[in-house]
């Protein structure tokens, strides 16, 4: 056991370690972006391809590792970079401290993905993006080439730095606060609430991406209530949407019912869904 | 003038590599490549026609300024493909960026439905990474799921080059040919998907039933109360807090009542 704790704290500041999962979580983002996970699977795919330097010789334990985070996680993938690095620096933590549970980590992670979305989306997308445009306009107009090498050369400058510097300071601050937790006395308050944080957020996220409708309408002569707007609506919002995933939930957890399955399932069930006005 | 098979191949897989976001730098250059400006510069230097495509290129860039994604949807009809053959066929017939514009957004609805068959494919190849680490596979896993790009692969390198030689006639009547309602199916379907990544989630952190009321709660806030992901992360910061607060903490109770027992 000393020897492997002797190695993963080597890890903490190992250069080549940083830099090779970095262009792990570079490669890996623009891989397989879904409306199921959206960057769920890049996170999976940076944290396999170190997987064996956390875990030498120990196939199970990278298993699992790989398996935890194959859930849903949307950030703007810039900002983003944090949480790659918070993410990485406590799983090495946990590889040689159980303190550090997966349910930690993965509450920390929702956590920051919706105000680093936000705060992503504002600052690159809305505002340093759309400057980095207007001057490339200004300087192509006529038809030189100028203002389009410009723009990639000054955005992709720009994101380099940001995101490098980002998923460092993640790594480090992620392997701090890990080990400020471990020899803390305050584990089992501080968890819990990370915990409550994490699932509060989800709930959040979950509302405002998913949005399930019906389509019936109910006519009785010269009136028609719409089902949707005038009784579920009333009723409780986005109720539909509710259902649906605590259908899910039970799926996946009583039946054990994999992802391809449901997904396979809900084709049908959009289809005829759609078709009778059931779903709309 | 005519486009030349040997610029519609290449037109083809440029706009394959650049729309797998991938090229050149990864993550790093997605974003910008993605660019309606950058697509004109490459079709530019393929065309032979470098200050007719930057022309073109700047006013539907500046058109497309306003382009965002957001959760992953775009706030605009994207033109990402659709540009690959309206800027060639424009640069030739020597028309200018409306006429440029009026051939990509009419493709824009037959690109919803490509994207969602992608996105069902890509879906294919993540569960298939699930398995791969299942199987122990590991290294495997890191790289596999690129290959879910074999669907941007066949569309880009099949549509761009055929509606390159076919021209905008027979884009018009294709486009016309489709159905309304897949378009409104696949949305429906789409809207589906996201259930199933969170409640896998779900399972991973839910312990105890009693957890499903912060879920609850938050669900309340975005959905009955409208509020955004910040303001619902701080009142969710308030709860962690009070939690924190009122836990009690365990070695000073032991200690308290070791001194009792005196």
């Amino acid at each position: 056991m000393t020897q492997n704790t002797e190695r993963l704290q080597a890890l903490k500041s190992d250069k080549k370690f940083v830099n090779k999962a970095f262009w792990a979580y570079n490669w890996s983002i623009p891989m397989n972006f879904t409306r199921e996970r959206m960057l769920g699977c890049s996170m999976v795919s940076m944290l396999a391809r170190v997987a064996d330097e956390i875990y030498p010789e120990d196939v199970e334990k990278q298993k699992e590792l790989c398996r935890n985070h194959e859930v849903f996680f949307n950030t703007q993938q810039g900002l983003g970079a944090v949480i790659y690095g918070i993410v990485l620096g406590m799983e090495v933590e946990r590889a040689h401290d159980d303190t550090i549970t997966n349910e930690l980590i993965q509450s920390i992670k929702q956590a920051l993905a919706g105000p680093l979305a936000g705060l992503g989306d504002s600052l690159i997308q809305a505002l340093i993006t759309p400057i980095l445009i207007s001057i490339a306009i200004g300087l192509s107009t006529e038809g030189s080439i100028l203002g389009a090498l410009f723009l990639f050369a000054a955005y992709t400058v720009i994101n380099a730095i940001l995101c490098l510097t980002l998923f460092k300071t993640g790594y480090k601050y992620g392997i701090i606060g890990a080990e400020t937790l471990v020899s803390s006395n305050m584990k089992e308050r501080v968890i819990p609430a990370f915990e409550a944080l994490g699932i509060t957020v989800i709930g959040g996220v979950l509302a405002g991406i998913m949005n399930v409708k019906t389509g019936l309408v109910a006519s009785f002569g010269q009136t028609s209530i719409n089902i949707q707007t005038d009784v579920l609506d009333a009723f409780f919002p986005k109720i539909l949407t509710l259902v649906i995933c605590f259908i899910v939930y039970y799926l996946v957890k009583e039946k054990k019912w994999s992802a391809t399955k449901i997904m396979l399932w809900m084709i049908p069930v959009a289809i005829i869904g759609y078709m009778t006005t059931i779903l709309a | 003038m005519q486009i030349t098979i040997l610029q519609a191949i290449l037109l083809g897989l440029f706009c394959f590599l650049v729309s797998t976001g991938m090229f050149p730098l990864g993550w790093l250059s997605m974003n910008i490549m993605s660019k309606p400006l950058i697509h004109c510069l490459i079709i530019g230097m393929i065309m032979g026609d470098m200050k007719n495509a930057m022309i073109i290129g700047c006013v539907i860039q500046a058109a497309y300024i306003g382009q965002m994604s957001i959760g992953g949807v775009a706030t605009l009809p994207k033109i990402n493909i659709a540009l690959w053959f309206a800027l060639p066929l424009t640069l030739v017939s020597g028309g200018d960026a409306a006429e440029c514009l009026t051939i990509a957004l009419a493709f824009a609805a037959v690109q919803n439905i490509l994207d969602t068959v992608g996105n069902l494919v890509k879906v294919g190849f993540l569960h298939r990474q699930d398995a791969l680490i299942e199987k122990g596979k590991i290294k495997q896993a890191w790289w596999f799921p690129a290959a879910g790009h074999i669907w941007t692969m066949v569309s880009c390198l099949v549509i761009v080059p055929v509606f390159c030689l076919a021209g905008s006639a027979v884009i018009s009547s294709i486009v016309s040919a489709l159905p309304p309602q897949i378009n409104a199916i696949t949305s429906t379907f789409t809207g589906l998907l996201p259930a199933i990544g969170f409640m896998i989630l779900m399972v991973t952190l839910i312990h105890s039933p009693f957890q499903w009321i912060y879920f609850l709660f938050g669900f309340v806030l975005a959905a009955a109360l409208g509020w955004d992901t910040i303001s619902i992360t701080v009142v969710g910061c308030v709860i962690a807090y009070l939690i924190f607060q009122f836990t009690p903490d365990k070695k000073m109770a032991a200690a308290g009542v070791e001194e009792d027992d005196d």
